[in-house]
């Protein structure tokens, strides 16, 4: 996957969340953005997958430009597969419904087509005896390992990942992490915002790291956890990487 | 178990120190009971009843239609239909059945030619109840929340499908509740249409007393006839409340 940011600017109420972002990612299978709460890491990932318009600027993926109109704009979105922080699963539904929802009406697959892809996923992900439990009747982790198999389920082309266990306890957390690792094992490509610092430098093949409104540094993963070379990125580390070496 | 016990026990408590206030009330009133002069009325009593449940259910039906009318004109970007639904609804729930039916059925229905006063009467019912609807629906659409919206939008489903696969179906479970008790109210609001001579329950209680002078007897029946109407709404509500706790 290769992204590229160009004089991205984005503001909220006046407010700017960051100006003139300009990256160009490494084909990378696995970007991570990293920064403190609030800087704007999931507003950058929601105009990557096309949820959010910048207010000027642009997103190329794979060198292609985002769409801005309304229509091609589902298109895109529809090539991705997006896991948020929590409440990503549709309440009213049951765990296989929610997977099967998207292939059927997004994705027109036939109801056979879509049931043995979606049993397909839910016995990867070792979920098949919760396929008919509604989301409150699952533990945090069990919901976002299905909201992962439901935004995989079209074979998606990247997979975004906002937080995914920000609100999960560290039990449940693991079991999403390792559910992280599988996919980067198997080669699938994903952006994930995340806070778990040592998870990141598992996974990441590329860090962008946010900050001020503006990218502090960027570059391959194996260089920017060894050698910082912001202070803010070095007090960023030592802060939460502390007891970890 | 023992709560099971307990709940009946505290229940058949409550009800029987209502029931000993109430004969103590009545003892006092020193009322000559004279159930016998009914009798020949029973008839007359079964036809309301039958006639309230009619106009109620129909009106029911057509305040549902309205009230989805009016609840999805209420978020279009349109605004001359979303002021008009605003409009309708702050004027029906800010003024009295009592007044409105009056004005509807002197003034409006007889302006428009519509002579059947149970036709009207229907009318009247089904925009008052679907004024109180169109809110609960609304209530319901907005409470759906952004992030389920939002991850509608992310697995590329259309606006259309947007509404029709996660937002309506989630306003109309939380909708379920407060529509029962707004169905409950309906019922016992069309005891209003006697004013306007539609021969439904409470008008035909009214004439009995009128013919018997036995006040008590002819309303304590009817009483219990909107009860017998009334509490399997509120049950069946009850039992929506409790099956989709869960899902919120």
């Amino acid at each position: 996957m290769k992204l590229e940011l160009r004089k991205l600017c984005k503001s909220f109420s006046g407010q700017p969340v960051f100006q003139n972002l300009d990256y160009t990612s490494t084909s990378s299978q696995a970007l991570v953005l990293l920064g403190a709460s609030g800087c704007g890491k999931s507003t950058l990932l929601r105009i990557m997958c096309g949820l959010l318009a910048p207010d000027s600027g642009e997103v190329l993926l794979n060198g292609q430009a985002i769409a801005r109109e309304a229509d091609a704009l589902r298109d895109y979105r529809k090539t991705l597969g997006i896991v948020f922080q929590s409440a990503n699963l549709f309440a009213h539904l049951s765990a296989l419904e929610n997977v099967l929802l998207p292939l059927e009406k997004a994705h027109h697959y036939t109801k056979i087509k879509a049931l043995a892809r979606a049993d397909e996923l839910l016995q990867r992900f070792q979920l098949s005896s919760h396929a008919h439990k509604k989301p409150a009747q699952l533990s945090g982790g069990q919901r976002q390992r299905i909201a992962i198999a439901r935004a995989l389920a079209h074979h998606p082309k990247l997979l975004f990942l906002d937080e995914p266990t920000s609100a999960l306890d560290p039990e449940m957390a693991e079991d999403v992490l390792s559910c992280i690792d599988l996919l980067k094992h198997e080669g699938t490509d994903f952006v994930l915002v995340t806070h778990q610092l040592a998870f990141a430098r598992r996974v990441a093949d590329e860090i962008i790291f946010l900050g001020e409104g503006r990218i502090i540094e960027a570059g391959l993963s194996v260089n920017l956890f060894q050698q910082p070379k912001t202070p803010q990125l070095q007090a960023f580390l030592s802060k939460y990487l502390d007891g970890l070496h | 178990m023992r709560l099971r016990i307990y709940k009946i026990v505290s229940f058949s408590l409550a009800l029987g120190l209502l029931t000993l206030f109430f004969i103590f009330s009545f003892r006092q009133l020193d009322y000559q009971w004279n159930w016998t002069a009914l009798t020949p009325y029973w008839p007359k009593f079964l036809q309301g009843w039958w006639t309230t449940i009619l106009i109620s259910l129909v009106a029911m039906v057509l305040s549902l239609f309205i009230g989805l009318l009016s609840a999805l004109a209420r978020i279009q970007s349109f605004l001359t239909l979303r002021y008009l639904s605003l409009i309708y609804t702050e004027l029906i729930r800010g003024t009295p059945l009592l007044v409105q039916i009056l004005i509807f059925f002197y003034v409006v229905a007889d302006g428009l030619g519509l002579q059947n006063r149970y036709v009207a009467g229907v009318l009247i019912l089904a925009i008052f109840s679907g004024a109180y609807l169109s809110e609960i629906f609304r209530a319901g659409i907005l409470n759906t929340s952004a992030s389920q919206v939002e991850s509608a939008r992310s697995i590329g489903l259309t606006s259309f499908q947007i509404y029709r696969y996660v937002i309506f179906p989630q306003a109309l479970r939380q909708s379920l509740p407060p529509m029962a008790g707004q169905y409950a109210s309906l019922i016992k609001d069309s005891s209003l249409l006697s004013i306007i001579a539609i021969s439904e329950f409470t008008l035909n209680a009214q004439e009995v007393n009128s013919f018997t002078y036995s006040t008590l007897e002819s309303y304590l029946p009817l009483a219990c006839g909107y009860l017998m109407l009334t509490l399997p709404i509120t049950w069946w509500m009850r039992h929506l409340e409790r099956k989709f706790v869960y899902e919120t």
